[in-house]
């Protein structure tokens, strides 16, 4: 919960600053209604309000659907499901997936590289051009590592009779179980029920049309 | 909390209803919805 506000605040902020910006700059076809507030050469109306409100909450919701599947979500599920039920090649989600069990390492090794750099006294100069000089010496033995990591994983997964044929068979078996559909249906419906709430009070608007 | 439910499903569950959210320019319909989120992500995290 707490690593959920961590994410949700911040990027509630960036919404609420969208909302403020939209207030501000409202297309004339929406910015009618009673004026509310004149201060300067700012102009807020009941219907750039609106339009403001509208977009802040519709942020939060797209940044709650994103907290939603990013924090619950395990990687190697993810893609072990890709594979199985929405049937991508074997050959991009294992790709995808030993990129993503690599990540950890390239940090360890450039950790190492700098440890070695310093070490055998490479100054460390300041400024941009000192950063650029010093990406330069960290890229190429962290790429040649990564290539020398990338050729053995391949030859260890053919060695073990890996082809990238999509009939093949899993350890892993990701099955779409009761709960999922449970799932899917009652996201669905909340959807439902919000718009034809909207609808039965007269507030559902589509595209600056009132329904 | 890592979810039980299925990540293609997940993933279907959560595009189908953003990209229809992003058609309505009312208040209240986003409103609704978050509120139905939150309680998803708060009462149901162990599920989902």
């Amino acid at each position: 919960m707490k690593k959920w506000f961590m994410f949700f605040i911040p990027l509630s902020l960036f919404s609420l600053g969208l909302a403020w910006t939209s207030m501000l700059h409202t297309d004339e076809k929406y910015a009618g209604g009673e004026l509310l507030v004149h201060f300067w050469w700012i102009e807020i109306t009941t219907g750039s309000l609106q339009v403001g409100i509208s977009l802040a909450l519709r942020s939060m919701c797209f940044i709650a659907l994103t907290l939603l599947f990013a924090l619950t979500t395990d990687a190697t599920k993810l893609m072990l499901s890709l594979m199985q039920q929405l049937k991508l090649p074997p050959k991009l989600t294992y790709g995808i997936l030993a990129g993503y069990r690599f990540l950890p390492l390239f940090k360890h090794e450039l950790d190492l590289l700098r440890q070695a750099h310093q070490v055998r006294g490479v100054s460390r100069t300041k400024g941009v051009k000192g950063r650029v000089q010093r990406l330069k010496r960290y890229m190429i033995p962290l790429l040649a590592n990564a290539i020398r990591k990338s050729e053995r994983v391949a030859n260890a997964m053919e060695s073990k009779g890996f082809t990238g044929s999509r009939n093949r068979t899993h350890y892993h078996d990701i099955r779409v179980q009761k709960r999922d559909w449970v799932f899917l249906a009652s996201m669905v419906s909340a959807l439902a029920l919000a718009f034809y709430l909207s609808y039965t009070l007269g507030y559902l608007n589509i595209f600056g049309r009132t329904f | 909390m890592v979810s039980t439910i299925n990540p293609s499903i997940k993933i279907i569950a959560i595009v189908i209803p953003g990209l229809v959210l992003s058609l309505a320019f009312d208040i209240l319909t986003p409103l609704v919805f978050l509120v139905f989120l939150l309680v998803v992500t708060f009462l149901f995290s162990g599920i989902i």
